[in-house]
């Protein structure tokens, strides 16, 4: 993987498309350098997906203006799939293909998008899996599988083309407390060379304190960025505390 | 004005049925467009699974239903038609009715029942489930992936299956009346054989292209057509299957109408 110095998400004003016609949403602005990750908060779930998939470029934005890898988001389907190939997409919520097994799920985007050998992909993403320390059948087919084998082949699935890019959709979603250190561990391991933009990161803040170099408030009515854990957690906003002591309650 | 409205829907429904499922169709064969990525390995496994189960996983069922309806239909054709007009007939009367006309509709019939619905209802809880737009996410492309190789399996496993179901229906039914009936079978296969033009065979793929074609595109539509609630699934499922009869039915009648 190179990543070179295009590899920014720079947003501009930027307001994402969405369905949801109940919220509100602000314009928002943010420059992600290389390495860095940033976690989207706030108390609206749906709302932080719209912003983080306007950030991953999976849709263009509504208003305003979201550039990745130096390039706009508003491009053909052509240069869209060609984009994907740098962009890693594990969601704690969205399942697996239940129709084929564990490791094809792996190999799939490979397998689609790169013009390599059965073979050769299989050996890549039983590697990729064996560092994700999976110790599970390969072969299990994901209904037989708990959530966080689930999320091993997700997090497997993301990595395989090597993206440049990893968008993580609440990534600690439905996991235990030992689950989740485990799962931190590997995603702070593959997130080093990576920039990454998430939510759910509150799930588990320890992985925030760790890696976060921005975190974004989002509400409906403001957007306040921060660009440490400590800043965010010593913020006076009543929102913002609001969130946190929310948090906690949760936890 | 309710019932204006009424027959107004009436009307415009079922065009607007055949407009979406017309887009639908030529989208995912659209595959000479930039974006799309048809020639890699992930499609070609996906052709490989869908044929296994639609065309290799009904050899079985085909084959008893051919046995069972050569001896069922063709015996009795054989029959009533020696005793109305003598060996002569017969030979052309296999060919238009069972070649052309039987053989390709129960092999369609079979392949809704059986591989239609339940492509409908695979795509639908895959849909449901939100299999797809995880994918979707990493760049692979639904018509791709998971469109074109039911199509494609479905009209090659359609073709090949009419075919095969046609030989054994018609081999059994004559060798069956042969041996009741005191005729030689070895005759009027050759004869059978003779009257193939490259009109008659041409017809017969053409035909099975488009049945095949229609039955895939149907399960792949509906399938596709799941919103966000399971209960769609089933329901789409039995839209998939009476839809696709129905086009199979309008597809054969183009058909007999050309070849009159």
């Amino acid at each position: 993987m190179k990543l070179d110095d295009s590899a920014f998400i720079v947003a501009t004003e930027a307001v994402p498309y969405s369905e949801n016609t109940e919220l509100t949403y602000q314009p928002f602005s943010c420059l992600i350098e290389p390495y860095g990750l940033l976690c989207l908060v706030g108390p609206h779930r749906s709302q932080l997906r719209d912003y983080l998939f306007m950030l991953a470029g999976i849709y263009p934005p509504k208003r305003g203006q979201v550039k990745i890898f130096d390039r706009d988001t508003h491009v053909d389907r052509e240069c869209w799939r060609k984009m994907r190939t740098r962009i890693g997409y594990l969601s704690g919520i969205a399942p697996l293909l239940s129709s084929q097994h564990g490791l094809m799920n792996v190999m799939l985007p490979a397998l689609y998008h790169q013009n390599k050998t059965f073979r050769e992909t299989a050996d890549r993403a039983r590697q990729l899996l064996s560092e994700l320390e999976c110790d599970f059948d390969f072969l299990s087919f994901p209904a037989t599988l708990n959530n966080f084998q689930r999320l091993q082949l997700g997090l497997a699935r993301a990595l395989m083309l090597d993206p440049a890019l990893l968008v993580f959709d609440v990534p600690f979603h439905d996991l235990g407390a030992k689950q989740r250190e485990i799962m931190a561990s590997l995603l702070g391991k593959y997130r080093q060379k990576r920039t990454v933009c998430m939510i759910g990161g509150l799930q588990y803040p320890r992985f925030l304190e760790q890696h976060a170099t921005q975190i974004s408030f989002i509400s409906e009515q403001k957007i306040i960025c921060f660009n440490s854990w400590a800043a965010f957690i010593n913020s006076e906003d009543e929102e913002v505390q609001g969130l946190i002591s929310g948090q906690k309650n949760v936890e | 004005m309710n019932l204006l409205g009424w027959l107004g829907r009436l009307c415009i429904g079922p065009l607007d049925y055949v407009i979406d499922f017309t887009v639908f169709f030529l989208r995912a064969l659209a595959v000479w467009q930039p974006h799309r990525n048809i020639f890699n390995r992930a499609v070609y496994s996906a052709v490989l699974g869908q044929l296994i189960f639609t065309g290799v996983d009904a050899v079985a069922m085909i084959s008893f239903l051919a046995v069972v309806m050569g001896i069922g239909v063709t015996s009795q054709l054989i029959y009533i038609m020696q005793a109305i007009t003598g060996t002569g007939e017969i030979t052309e009367i296999l060919a238009r009715l069972l070649l052309s006309e039987l053989g390709p509709l129960i092999t369609a019939v079979i392949l809704i029942g059986r591989s239609c619905s339940a492509m409908a209802v695979d795509l639908g809880n895959t849909k449901v489930h939100g299999e797809i737009q995880s994918l979707e996410y990493l760049g692979i492309d639904v018509d791709d992936y998971f469109v074109v190789p039911r199509i494609l399996s479905m009209a090659i496993s359609q073709v090949v299956l009419a075919l095969y179901f046609s030989i054994i229906m018609i081999i059994c039914g004559v060798f069956f009346s042969a041996a009741i009936y005191h005729f030689s079978a070895l005759k009027s296969l050759t004869e059978l054989i003779n009257t193939m033009s490259f009109n008659v065979l041409g017809v017969f793929f053409l035909k099975n292209i488009f049945f095949g074609l229609v039955i895939g595109a149907q399960a792949c539509f509906h399938g596709l057509s799941v919103g966000v609630s399971p209960t769609q699934v089933p329901q789409e499922m039995q839209r998939a299957v009476m839809r696709s009869l129905l086009f199979v039915s309008l597809i054969d009648g183009y058909f007999i109408l050309l070849s009159l």
